[in-house]
């Protein structure tokens, strides 16, 4: 194969054909998996301040009493806390520049690692935030059994239910709870950021392929 | 129209060639070829700002327009509806189909069953890169790029002869 007879016709291409616009703002599109991941990004942040905006209103909601009320409050702080830490680590990676002009490793390496963290970040955000609400659940029930306080109408099927199946209740709410804590901290961020990681993690084993 | 813009457009049409050969060597077809020539367009106008000046707008230029392509993500469903822009930029890739230059249609042709990197090195290469320059671009060392280079070169040579044609 004569390489050079190719350069040759490569350096002799046509160009006449393509026509620039004369202005950028057309320019629209952004498909870098960076650009894609912050716009799942930026959905998950609205999404996010949405749930925490409507779970304070959770005592209000299911009629809670003071002390239940104080309960709430000191997880919701909790909650608050680690989600404005997570908030914080996001908007650094948000903001941060995706700096084209690295060479091609850097540029993907800041990339996976970056997108990484970001996904452990979020997962240990789902954990937390599951056993918090757990945890409430049970003091909950707890407070309720043991003091008696607080008429709890709207929670009054937790009763009947745990009266009926007192352990299978406990073991079938820890099931189903944390199968859904699961799915949120291990499935969505694979579904939504696994195949930019698995892409870049691809191109990234190319450049390091020795043989 | 900002003189800034107006100036990096201007870069641009000088070397739009090279822009329409990297979208030809990593998409496979027209409409992808389209959205990932302005997706370096516009990734190069992005980064715009970290021109310095201080290198050539080429050698600036190669390295966007290949981080942007190794990474580029194809549209999964195509809009029946165009934009603009994608009209106006009528990248006529069916003339060259019937041109004579039939080696650059069987070389773009087995340049597609290359992986991302092989892709850039080949490309690069024919842009006259040394190897040195090629490293630096990809991230490799000197003797790395230079043996990748060769392995490609005859992987290359390999998938066009068993296409049936030989040059």
């Amino acid at each position: 194969m004569n390489f050079d007879k190719l350069k040759e016709q490569w350096d002799n291409e046509p160009n006449d054909h393509i026509h620039i616009p004369d202005s950028l703002d057309k320019l629209k599109a952004a498909q870098t998996p960076v650009d894609a991941v912050r716009r799942q990004m930026r959905n998950e942040f609205f999404l996010q301040i949405a749930a925490l905006i409507l779970l304070a209103f959770a005592p209000l909601i299911f009629r809670l009493e003071p002390l239940m009320t104080n309960v709430f409050l000191f997880c919701y702080a909790m909650v608050l806390t680690f989600t404005a830490y997570y908030f914080y680590k996001f908007f650094t990676f948000y903001k941060q520049s995706y700096n084209m002009t690295y060479d091609s490793r850097n540029n993907l390496l800041w990339f996976y690692y970056e997108l990484k963290l970001n996904i452990e970040l979020y997962k240990a955000l789902s954990y937390i935030t599951y056993f918090i609400g757990f945890s409430f659940g049970v003091l909950i029930v707890l407070i309720h059994k043991v003091s008696g306080e607080g008429n709890l109408d709207s929670l009054a099927f937790l009763d009947t239910i745990a009266g009926a199946f007192p352990r299978l209740y406990f073991v079938v709410l820890l099931v189903f709870s944390l199968a859904f804590a699961f799915s949120i901290a291990e499935i969505v961020p694979r579904y939504y950021y696994g195949k930019h990681l698995k892409k870049i993690k691809k191109i990234l084993d190319e450049l390091d392929e020795l043989e | 129209m900002k003189t800034n813009e107006k100036a990096f457009l201007a870069n641009i049409e000088k070397h739009k060639g090279v822009l329409y050969k990297v979208s030809r060597m990593y998409m496979d077809n027209t409409e992808d070829q389209e959205d990932l020539f302005q997706e370096i367009v516009l990734q190069l106008w992005k980064s715009y700002d970290q021109f310095r000046g201080d290198s050539q707008f080429s050698t600036w230029m190669y390295r966007v327009a290949i981080n942007t392509a190794m990474v580029f993500l194809k549209k999964e469903k195509r809009k029946s509806m165009t934009t603009a822009y994608e009209t106006e930029m009528d990248i006529a890739a069916e003339e060259y189909t019937h041109e004579k230059d039939t080696q650059l249609e069987y070389f773009y042709k087995a340049v597609h069953e290359l992986n991302t990197v092989e892709k850039a090195l080949i490309f690069l290469f024919l842009e006259g890169q040394s190897h040195k320059e090629i490293g630096k671009n990809l991230g490799l060392t000197e003797v790395n790029a230079r043996v990748k280079l060769n392995r490609t070169k005859e992987k290359l040579q390999k998938i066009i002869q068993a296409n049936g044609y030989e040059f």
